[in-house]
């Protein structure tokens, strides 16, 4: 303890969220502070509800039959540096982020002091934001209705198959190009593609945002006869009738409803009065320091920043937020600034894919699909565990 | 019809990198989340943005209270 006054404490840091963002962070943070863990001069503490650690972008795979449930889910505990502690349950669920104080409150009552916190609270389904939308409709985006999805996939024999995405931003932004063309090369390997319309909706002009993707995939959707509906902002779908409705007017009836369910930030951030009016928490988009608060970082899909919910974006975000704090704690490591970067495979079949990167100064240029981004997309899905989860990298 | 004194700027949105919602995305999403009296000030890089913004908001029926022109970047007012 040299150099640390009497009755002075070790500084504590809490990750508040596991999952992607929360435990590469907590495992970087831990290299970058080794000397600090192994002297108790900092602690790590990582709170989350679920003891079990779920990879997220695994699941449009699982919907397709081309990956197990098992391979999906890990301890998060057998994750995380052994010097980390880790609570779960009521212990880890998170009621209050109180950052004037500087605490945190847990479900079974207790209040977490802390030095410096990184929110990781991820997002949140709000299905009831869109009346009759979860009854009606399957996504890979939740890991029971996913399985759901491979099974009714399995009994398909054809009919009108709608792909809706309810809001923007939502996490993991190129997943329903994927689930589309995964979809399509899925029936016409099986024979059903002639029997089968399948009708892309999204809510604003084209089938993606950003212009370069946007017009390569417009071109994929054309070549292969996918309608796409666009702009169409859903309002409400008719679970009996089969039926998805839209701002602007428009009424398809479908046999399957596909569904990317509205996002917002977690609803722990909302009853702190932390975030915006959609939960998302002021960040500054360099630093990823929370915004009027300087021990405060914001990681992951937790942010209000314009760049992908995505797990590459967490991965990118976590070298800057791990460094700054840990030279908030040693000051001898130089500040970091995100620039935005962001890698995501796109599948364009269920075995050929694309992808983009880009940053806030640089615009992609995806390349041709082909089997060789494919492998490049399940095997960053396989290292994930043992490579990217653990900072590895 | 909304006064631009007498508007209250719900939330900036800096637009010039957007992600993978693009300008409009992260526009649209805010922009209906408004309320009465309220206005989301965007920033945009470039006038091809600028056009589109203005188009969207005639399209969907909000109104451009105030564009800025600041550099290369265009600083626009927007509410219902």
């Amino acid at each position: 303890m040299e150099g640390r006054g009497l009755g002075e404490v070790a500084k504590r840091i809490i990750i508040a969220g596991g999952n992607i963002a929360g435990t590469i962070v907590a495992n970087r943070l831990a290299q970058k502070l080794d000397e600090e863990l192994n002297k108790g001069e900092v602690e790590i503490v990582v709170l989350n509800k679920s003891e079990e650690h779920v990879y997220l972008p695994g699941q449009l795979l699982m919907a397709f039959g081309l990956e197990t449930p098992g391979e999906l889910v890990r301890k998060e505990r057998s994750l995380l540096d052994r010097r980390i502690k880790f609570l779960h349950g009521d212990a880890g669920t998170m009621t209050k982020i109180d950052v004037e104080n500087r605490q945190v409150i847990t479900a079974d009552g207790k209040t977490h002091k802390y030095d410096y916190l990184v929110i990781s609270t991820g997002v949140e389904y709000t299905w009831e934001e869109v009346p009759g939308y979860k009854e009606a409709s399957l996504t890979p985006y939740e890991f029971d209705s996913a399985l759901k999805m491979r099974e009714a996939l399995e009994n398909f024999q054809g009919g009108t198959i709608v792909i809706n995405v309810a809001k923007l931003p939502h996490r993991c932004p190129v997943a329903p190009i994927e689930t589309t063309l995964m979809l399509d090369d899925y029936l016409r390997k099986r024979g059903l593609r002639e029997k089968t319309r399948i009708v892309y909706t999204y809510p604003v002009e084209g089938v993606f945002a950003r212009p370069i993707t946007n017009k390569m995939m417009k071109g994929i959707f054309e070549q292969r006869d996918i309608e796409v509906h666009s702009p169409f902002n859903v309002t409400s779908v008719n679970p009996q009738e089969k039926i998805i409705e839209s701002q602007e007017g428009e009424k398809i009836k479908f046999d399957m409803l596909i569904a990317v369910p509205p996002n917002q930030g977690a609803k722990v951030i909302g009853d702190s009065g932390i975030g915006d009016r959609r939960r998302w928490v002021p960040t500054d988009k360099l630093t990823l320091r929370m915004k009027n608060h300087s021990d405060v970082y914001v990681i992951g899909d937790a942010t209000d920043l314009p760049v992908s919910k995505a797990g590459s974006t967490a991965d990118f975000e976590s070298y800057v937020v791990a460094n700054n704090l840990a030279n908030d704690i040693k000051g001898n490591l130089g500040v970091k600034h995100y620039g935005g970067d962001v890698l995501c495979y796109i599948a364009t079949g269920t075995d050929q894919a694309t992808y983009i990167r880009f940053s806030y100064t640089m615009n992609e240029s995806p390349p041709p699909p082909s089997y060789i981004h494919w492998w490049g997309k399940v095997m960053y899905n396989k290292m994930y565990w043992t490579v990217t989860a653990k900072a590895n990298i | 019809m909304v006064e631009m004194d007498q508007v209250k700027i719900y939330k900036e949105l800096d637009l010039t990198s957007a992600g993978c919602a693009g300008p409009l995305g992260e526009l649209n999403q805010v922009a209906n989340d408004l309320k009465e009296g309220e206005a989301v000030k965007v920033i945009l890089e470039g006038k091809e943005s600028k056009l589109l913004v203005e188009s969207w908001a005639k399209k969907k029926g909000f109104k451009v209270l105030d564009v800025k022109e600041e550099g290369k970047k265009y600083v626009m007012l927007i509410a219902k």
